[in-house]
Order: C-alpha cells, then structure tokens, then sequence
C-alpha cells in the first residue's frame, strides 16, 4: 500500500516536471503580436504562409481593441509585437518608452462606412438616420476604441452627434457592432469596411467621407526589450511584401506608403 | 466630472427588478406550496436554474428568445416593441438573475409557516390574496427582507446578462458594473474607482443592516 502510493507521487511530480522541461527544450521561437481585431483574418492568413517560410517560428497573435492591448502592454504583458488601430494608443506607448520609435510606422489604412442589415430598405444615407424607424444605432465606445472615435469624429462633422446620441448603443468592437447589425437588434451601424466585408448580412449602405475623420492608419512597432526582436523584424518586413500587402487589399484595406508616422 | 447617471440607473434598474421578483418569487412559492405533486419538483429545478447559469448564458438565451430574429422578437417589433437594448431589457436581465435566489429564499420561508395558521385565517374570511400578504408575508419576515437584500444586491452588481440584452446606453442602460467596465478600459480609472467606491459603501451599508435586523 505504502509503496503504491509512493510510486504514485513520484509519477505525479515527475509528469509535470518532465513536460515543462521538454516544452521548453523544443526550440521554437515564439512570437507574441498583439494586434488590432480587424486585422484578424488577414493577419492569420499570413502567419500561416510565414510558418511555411520559417518553421522554426511560432506566431502566438493576441487580438483585441488597441486601447485593451494597450493597457495590457502597460501592465507588463510580454508582447513583442503591436499593431494598433489608432495613433493614440501607439503614440502612449512610444511615450511611454515602451514601444521602440524606430520600429514605428503606419503600414495600412481603413475606411469607415455606413452599415444596415441586408433587408432594410429604408437606409440610404447619414440623413435617413434622422428617421423615427431607425431606433438604435451601433457605434463603437466612444473612448476605449479607435472604431467609437473615429465614429464620433464622423458624426460630429456631419453635426449629427446630438441629434442621434439618443440612438446610440455602444459596442466593444466593430465585430460587435456588426453583429448587432445583424441581429437586427439595432438598425445601423458605423464601421469598419474590412469587417463589414466579412459578413454575408450586411450591406454597404455609404462609405463615411475621410476627411470627417481622422485618417484609420494602423501603425506597428516593436514593443521595448522584447527577447526576439530579430524575429520580430523579420515578421514585420514579411507582412510588407508584396505578396502580404495584396493580401490585405484583398480583405479591404488600403496601404500606405512606406513613411513613418510624423511624431 | 464624475458622471453619477450610471449610479441611478442602477438604483432604479435594481429596485424595479427586486420589486417585480419580490412579487413573483412569492406568488409561485405559494402557487408551488398548493401544490404539491413530485412531478412539480421538475419545474423547480428549471425556476432555479439560473443559479448555476453563468450570466452570459442567460443573456444569450435571452437575447435568442427576445432578439429581433426570432419569432417572439419578431412579433413585438411588428408592434413596435424593441426590447433589446432598452431600459425594460435591463429590468429584465436583472429579474431573471435574481429570480431564483427570491424564489429559494421565500420558498423555504414559506414551508416553515404553520399550516394552521392559515386555516385560522380562512375561517376569519380573509382572502387567498389577503392570507399571502397580510398573513405569510409578516410571518416570515426576517427571511423576506433577506431575501429582498439578497435580489437587490445582485441586481446592483447585475453584468453580463445585461450587457448582453441591454447593451452600452449611457442614460438608458449602462448601469454601474458596465459603465466602470467601459471606464476601466478607457483608462479613466477616476470614475472607476469612484464608482466603485460607492457600491462598496452601499454594500457595506446593507450587510450591516442585514445583521441588525436578523439578530
């Protein structure tokens, strides 16, 4: 009995410590981007095709809103890579000293636009908002994500933003917004125009004039004292190929000359 | 400055929710005390499962059965009723989450009371109606006003299940749990904390009369 119960601890402690020691003998370099969510699907593509090139490497992506990520990266997370939807959470980091200036660069830009479900009829254009019939439109939150401000900068320079408060429901994420647009829970929505592509239930109703709001540049940057910045690098000039770069137009996004962001 | 509007929201949200539990709770305790049937016991395990719902569960169902893509959703909107993403839906997540721990509570509290005691006052003439809430309800007092804190309290802290149904509307639906949420992640930790600080004083407030009142 006794001797059972010892060999079962000895199990029990050496399984563990056995697995941990062989983990962390295989020799993959790992990788931890934390990125923008509307650069989920593309941004999965070509870690895919940079596995492919460079096997040894494991790509660990963490995506969310820039403002979450942000405040994760300030709080220690151990990324080493980060690729923002706005120039104020990337210009805080920078700031901050935690993200290195020159890695910084704006890589791809978006557009906003004007979403409704697929069977409304009754949404043309931002003055059919005005509307009694349009009860409730998403928009991202207003200070916690790049989608929100940008919408708010919209509406705010086509005066709309008083008038249509009331109406507004907020969302976490442009995702979010859009699937509330699709559960026909509200009856428009503000977002981006790679997420609205993704979805098979909503239409296109106007795209949003840029000059209404801040340019959506996505910017990236190596985060400070990262263990693989050679990796890093390497990753970043992989997405700016030419091949990745067509790849990010297929999903809806433009790109941007290569110039660093004036800061 | 610090934006107080989520603080009544919730006191409002709260109150109305705890008072429509309050009443339902107690009408199907003593609906389930008439009768009496094993089979019945069923339908206590389906009253009392959102206790062991986590809450966005019980937004996503109730987002399914009330959300504009289903039959139900469909048929209010057609007369112009919307009940996601409005104040009623937040009333709503909050009663279903704290139904359970209303109907426990008075359930329990009702199976103690003296069966003849409610003969006596049948033969005095009172009512069914006038026996649960002049005669029930005082008798099992101390379990009753716990069970109206216990509600109250979690319809204050009430988050998931709201955030899903009733969504992010400052002045409509952001109650306090979802409006420091959004602080936090804007990084305006001031009001988060405040707010914060308030519901600490108010639960501290509560359980502190809870033990006054249950010595």
């Amino acid at each position: 009995m006794k001797l059972k119960s010892t060999l079962a601890m000895i199990t029990g402690l050496t399984v563990p410590i056995l697995t941990v020691a062989i983990v962390s003998c295989a020799k993959r370099d790992e990788l931890t981007i934390s990125a923008a969510i509307s650069l989920r699907a593309p941004l999965l593509e070509i870690a895919n095709k940079f596995n492919l090139t460079y096997p040894h490497s494991q790509l660990v992506f963490n995506f969310g809103s820039s403002g979450s990520l942000r405040h994760q990266i300030e709080n220690g997370a151990p990324v080493d890579i980060f690729i923002s939807a706005a120039s104020d959470d990337m210009e805080t980091l920078l700031n901050k000293g935690l993200a290195e200036r020159n890695s910084h660069k704006s890589i791809l830009a978006n557009s906003l636009i004007l979403i409704t479900h697929n069977s409304n009829n009754t949404i043309n254009n931002f003055a059919d908002l005005n509307k009694p019939s349009v009860g409730k439109i998403a928009v991202g939150e207003f200070n916690s994500v790049p989608v929100g401000r940008y919408a708010k900068e919209t509406l705010l320079s086509m005066e709309l933003l008083e008038k249509l408060r009331p109406k507004l429901v907020f969302a976490k994420n442009a995702l979010q917004a859009i699937t509330y647009v699709q559960s026909k829970n509200v009856e428009a929505g503000l977002v981006y125009k790679t997420d609205a592509l993704k979805s098979k239930n909503v239409k296109i109703v106007a795209t949003v004039d840029p000059s209404t709001h801040r340019p959506i540049n996505y910017y990236r940057a190596i985060i400070q004292n990262s263990p693989q910045s050679e990796l890093a690098n390497t990753f970043l000039h992989f997405i700016e190929e030419k091949s990745s770069l067509q790849l990010f137009q297929d999903y809806g996004f433009r790109t941007v000359a290569a110039d660093p962001a004036a800061y | 400055m610090i934006d107080l509007t989520p603080l009544w929201l919730s006191l409002k949200t709260a109150s109305a929710a705890t008072a429509i539990t309050f009443v339902l709770g107690v009408l199907t305790a003593r609906w389930r005390l008439r009768y009496k049937h094993r089979g019945l016991d069923i339908l206590d395990g389906i009253l009392l499962f959102p206790l062991a719902l986590p809450p966005t569960v019980i937004g996503l169902c109730l987002l399914m059965i009330f959300g504009r893509q289903s039959p139900i959703g469909e048929a209010l909107s057609s007369i112009g009723v919307s009940i996601i993403f409005s104040w009623p839906a937040a009333v709503m997540a909050a009663t279903v989450v704290t139904f359970p721990l209303m109907y426990q509570t008075v359930r329990a509290a009702f199976l103690q009371i003296e069966p003849n005691l409610l003969d006596v006052a049948r033969i005095f003439g009172f009512s069914e109606w006038r026996i649960i809430w002049v005669v029930m309800i005082p008798l099992c007092w101390t379990s009753m006003t716990a069970a109206i804190v216990l509600s109250f309290m979690r319809a204050l802290g009430e988050f998931g299940a709201t955030l899903m149904i009733a969504g992010n509307i400052p002045g409509q639906t952001q109650t306090v749990p979802i409006a420091i949420f959004f602080a936090v992640e804007s990084g305006e930790i001031g009001q988060a904390v405040i707010l914060s600080l308030i519901i600490m004083s108010i639960s501290v407030c509560v359980v502190f009369l809870m033990s006054l009142l249950s010595r």
